[in-house]
């Protein structure tokens, strides 16, 4: 089986973006997410 | 044991049903998130159209030394992230691909590049069959690589998961001798 490759960019810059940085940058916006869906449910 | 044409395509009609059963069990895992579940339902959405490729496949009947692509990858990227997924041809053959599938997300730009070409761009060449499953038909045989150049410009984290159809054909040398199977199956065409 061929492996496909996976290249991630910052859209913006056209920076390659490490392994790292994009695993902080998908973990920080599920985090914000969490917040954004915490705070919606304590103001219901 | 010989292998005919249409037992090659049982098989191939064998792997997409593997591959898909990984991915939904690959997602299944991921269904505490909104965008994974969204995913998932598109995945499921693709078996309806296997009936639809058994009987293309049956049409079809490749030759028996070509090598069936039906392969995917997934991965989660985040807003403002662009992913380039790359299929790197072996060397020594051409890959037939006869389709690339991926999920459809609103805000989202897609294109596709042939051989370092660029061949398809969203809104142009997407036929969008299913509710959100984007399906793209390079219009050639590709020698080198072909590229999706996804961008996520949605607020939310996206699961993209690429599907990768077809098969690859070994390069035919001067002076190769074409086995029966191999005429008649031009002949069909």
């Amino acid at each position: 089986m061929v492996k496909i490759g996976v290249t991630i960019k910052d859209a913006k810059t056209g920076k390659v973006l490490s392994k790292e940085e994009h695993d902080k940058r998908v973990l920080d916006q599920k985090k914000k997410e969490a917040e954004e869906k915490k705070r919606e449910e304590e103001n219901d | 044991m010989i292998e005919t044409p249409k037992q090659t395509a049982v098989d191939r009609l064998t792997r997409i049903d593997e591959l898909l059963v990984q991915v939904i069990e690959l997602l299944k895992e991921m269904k505490e998130d909104r965008s994974g579940e969204m995913v998932l339902e598109e995945l499921r959405k693709l078996n309806k159209y296997k009936e639809l490729e058994k009987r293309r496949w049956e049409r079809f009947n490749p030759a028996k030394d070509d090598e069936p692509i039906y392969d995917w990858t997934a991965i989660e990227t985040a807003p403002g992230e662009q992913v380039t997924f790359t299929y790197p041809v072996p060397e020594g053959f051409i890959f037939h691909c006869d389709r690339i599938q991926i999920n459809w997300e609103d805000d989202c730009t897609y294109q596709i590049f042939t051989d370092s070409e660029w061949t398809a761009q969203t809104d142009e060449v997407i036929q969008d069959l299913g509710d959100h499953v984007a399906i793209f038909r390079p219009p050639k045989k590709i020698r080198a690589q072909v590229e999706v150049v996804v961008v996520n410009n949605s607020i939310n984290n996206i699961i993209f998961v690429p599907f990768f159809g077809g098969f690859i054909r070994k390069i035919k040398r001067p002076g190769y001798k074409k086995e029966e199977s191999e005429i008649d199956i031009e002949e069909e065409e």
